[in-house]
């Protein structure tokens, strides 16, 4: 960041987002236990290990059982982490990696902030949704507990739970009209939900209060009060079966050994530089723009320093904040350098550097609107970091660093369903289609990308069940299916994703709200890959299904056997109402490929084809591949059309005579 | 001789940016390779047959923009570019 920008910002969360400083300012009421043993033995050490893994692990299932809800029970949209007294990590859970990156902002601010008024003591718990403190947009609930031993600040629990709805303007929260953050949720700064012990029932109404759905979001409360609660007491119990020096010894030896792990693989890959930039689609309804998300990374010596320079200004509700972007970047940092440390993040966050300009739409300023970012710019800068962070690996003189190099993940931008009205039972609801979490992943470097295989920064999240999202809400599958050529060609292909048809059902209309990107840009392939399929949402009007299939006698499996007229819903809208005789069409995009596609193993294509994972025709397209009549690999005819191809790409392409860009 | 690899099919050699399989000099390391490859654009339904006109939804225009081996055609990488950006430099090692 230039310096005259650096000297005028104050990062403390209220119109910058917070960024902690090196050494926090903590009341001196507030004393923390640093005390750890000098060292603790190999065995006491790996019991202790996964034992503080098992109380996150079930800090997460104690969420899930409680809430009703199924963004968390398949989305699993939530994750628990462990933190010292210094609110530095020691465990993420295995769910949905960003969000506790944010969350361990928010318990430092809370440090810094509510160490005096209120204070923070034992049995309390605090909750926050500010973006600019400690969320990655204002859905995103965070829930966190000190845990104290003998008077002192012993460590943090802390969860994040995607809530149903919390009001505004847009129901389930994802605002494709808001123009800043006052046309959406509000926005609550940590406040002290629980105080020694017992509820504020005065926080839990004003809480609840703008609510659409109070009672599930008071579910959803207790969720992840009782999750930390758990993981609370687990600790204590362990402080008090092996001493508290032990335990905090454990803690600081987890973090020491991610962070030697982290620097002996930064020491395989030279010093350099690597970008990789994105295209947000869509500011406000109406609008046809497209908007640069740019991440760049810099290798020096053990530092690895992230900056969005290049990105595109702030504007309409691309936009996300800082707490989204870190979060973002770290998530697959642990998936890709670190996925043998149990996603103790700390080794790596202690040798990166975040070098952001404030007011792009990566690092959101107040009062910008920040309620699509998880569905837009986090998503995206999640695939573009694993690229940059990808490029970097391929550098690496370490085989096992080389064999994390990806491609593009699948989805780039969550194409966003909301869904709000009366249910068959004549009930309100609302809500979001979970179905694009079957995401595709990546092509590796030495595999293929796994058809709807989900992200590879997510271990947990599932697909619903059609039957389960058909008793919730009031409409029937046509079909959910996965969607051939939709993986990026490549020497290794990426992931196939799939495309789902819904009829409103027993009742009059579902009103309906789009908020995506990736309509009109794919995800890039890889050192030669080929790019992804696109999301794509189609409303097929007065397609009268029913009417069909009393016709025909069978159900439409394809968009081609719809009748009707294709409204191409774009990727921000409002004022959409398919009734019983529309058919809403929902894709989402797959994986980019990774090298060029004509050195896949022919074997490989003719496999797919046959499993319909690839037609036939983009089998010889891309591929160069032929096949006999019996589905065979005719190996004359595949030569001679590769030959073909290559010569055709020599003859075709010509030395780029435009500008070069500067770096 | 110092040799360093840069991406799937590119090391630097010596200073210079070099094919893996044909071993055309593509550039100096300090310079993006791209621009001693061969470039080719075509529509985005050539990267993915299941790609719609960006026009549907923009009115930038979006290509599938192909860097090519001079030596031996091997597709050394792709972009998805937007109005006519020069190709990114994206990969650069010390």
């Amino acid at each position: 960041m230039a310096a005259s920008v650096q000297q005028e910002i104050s990062w403390d969360g209220i119109d910058y987002p917070y960024v902690p400083p090196k050494q926090l300012r903590i009341h001196e009421s507030l004393q923390l236990h640093a005390e750890a043993d000098d060292t603790v033995d190999p065995i006491t050490h790996e019991v202790l290990r996964h034992a503080l893994w098992n109380v996150n692990t079930e800090h997460g299932n104690t969420i899930m059982k409680i809430s009703g809800s199924p963004i968390c029970a398949y989305g699993h949209d939530f994750n628990p982490s462990i933190l010292d007294e210094n609110g530095d990590f020691v465990f993420f859970g295995p769910f949905l990696q960003y969000l506790s990156a944010a969350a361990g902002a928010a318990v430092k601010w809370t440090m810094e902030n509510r160490s005096e008024n209120p204070g923070i003591n034992d049995g309390d718990i605090f909750l926050t949704n500010d973006p600019w403190v400690g969320a990655t947009h204002q859905s995103d609930v965070a829930v966190y507990a000190p845990v104290f031993w003998e008077g002192k600040l012993f460590c943090w629990v802390a969860n994040t739970l995607h809530q149903w709805d919390l009001g505004g303007t847009a129901p389930g929260g994802f605002n494709p009209m808001a123009v800043d953050v006052f046309w959406e949720t509000p926005c609550i700064p940590p406040v002290k939900i629980v105080e020694a012990g017992t509820m504020r029932r005065d926080i839990e109404e004003y809480y609840l209060r703008s609510s659409r759905v109070p009672k599930l979001v008071a579910l959803d409360l207790r969720a992840e009060i009782t999750g930390c609660t758990i993981a609370r007491d687990r600790i204590v119990g362990l402080i008090e079966r092996y001493g508290a020096g032990t335990v905090k010894a454990t803690m600081r030896k987890l973090q020491n050994d991610s962070e030697a792990a982290f620097v002996k693989r930064l020491e395989s890959i030279p010093d350099g530089k690597w970008t990789q930039e994105g295209w947000m689609e869509v500011a406000l309804p109406g609008d046809r723009g497209l908007y640069r998300n740019r991440v760049t990374l810099t290798k020096e010596g053990d530092r690895l320093i992230f900056s969005n320079e290049g990105s595109a200004a702030q504007q309409g509700t691309l936009n996300g904040v800082l707490a989204a972007w870190k979060g973002a970047v770290v998530s697959m940092l642990a998936s890709q350098m670190l996925y043998d440390q149990m996603f103790v993040i700390e080794g790596a966050l202690r040798h990166c550097e975040f070098d952001v300009e404030p007011g792009l739409i990566n690092c959101a300023t107040r009062p910008a609107a920040v309620s699509g970012a998880p569905a837009l710019i986090l998503i995206q800068s999640i695939g573009l970091g694993g690229l940059v962070i990808s490029k970097m690996l391929a550098t690496s003189t370490d085989e096992a660093m080389r064999s994390e190099v990806q491609s593009c993940m699948g989805v780039l931008a969550y194409p966003i369903v909301a869904i709000q009205g009366v249910d068959q039972r004549g009930a309100g609801y609302s809500s979001f289609l979970l179905d694009p979490v079957g995401s595709a992943l990546p092509a590796l470097s030495w595999r293929d990308g796994q058809d709807t295989g989900g992200w590879p920064w997510d271990l947990q999240s599932t697909m619903p069940n059609v039957e389960d999202n058909e008793l919730f809400y009031p409409f029937i599958y046509l079909w959910r299916k996965e969607l051939p050529d939709s993986g990026g060609a490549g020497t290794f292909r990426g992931g196939n994703s799939a495309e789902l048809a819904l009829v409103p059902h027993k009742t009059g209309s579902i009103n309906l709200f789009t908020i995506t990107s990736e309509l009109a840009v794919p995800g890039p392939g890889l050192f030669g890959g080929f790019p992804s399929s696109t999301n794509k949402y189609a409303l097929h009007k007065g397609a009268k299904v029913q009417e069909q299939i009393a016709r025909s006698g069978r159900m439409p499996t394809d968009p081609s056997e719809l009748g009707g007229d294709v409204d191409w819903v774009p990727a921000k809208s409002f004022d959409r109402a398919p009734t019983p005789d529309d058919v809403f069409v929902c894709a989402w995009a797959g994986a980019s490929g990774y090298g060029d596609p004509l050195d896949r193993e022919p074997w490989r294509v003719a496999a797919d084809v046959a499993a319909g994972r690839v037609t036939a025709a983009w089998g010889e397209q891309a591929y160069g591949v032929v096949l006999a009549g019996d589905g065979s690999v005719d190996d004359a005819a595949t030569s001679s059309r590769r030959d073909a191809q290559r010569r055709a790409r020599l003859a075709e392409g010509k030395l780029w005579d435009g500008p070069e860009e500067e770096w | 001789m110092s040799e360093r690899g840069l991406t799937e099919y590119l090391h630097v050699v010596d200073g210079e940016i070099r094919c893996r399989r044909c071993g055309h000099a593509l550039g100096p390391a300090g310079r993006n390779f791209k621009h001693g490859a061969l470039v080719r654009e075509q529509p985005l339904s050539e990267g993915n047959p299941t790609l719609r006109d960006p026009a549907i939804y923009t009115d930038s225009t979006v290509v599938f923009r192909q860097f090519i081996c001079p030596g031996c055609g091997t597709m050394l990488e792709t972009e998805v570019a937007v109005d006519g950006a020069p190709p990114q430099w994206d990969v650069r090692v010390a």
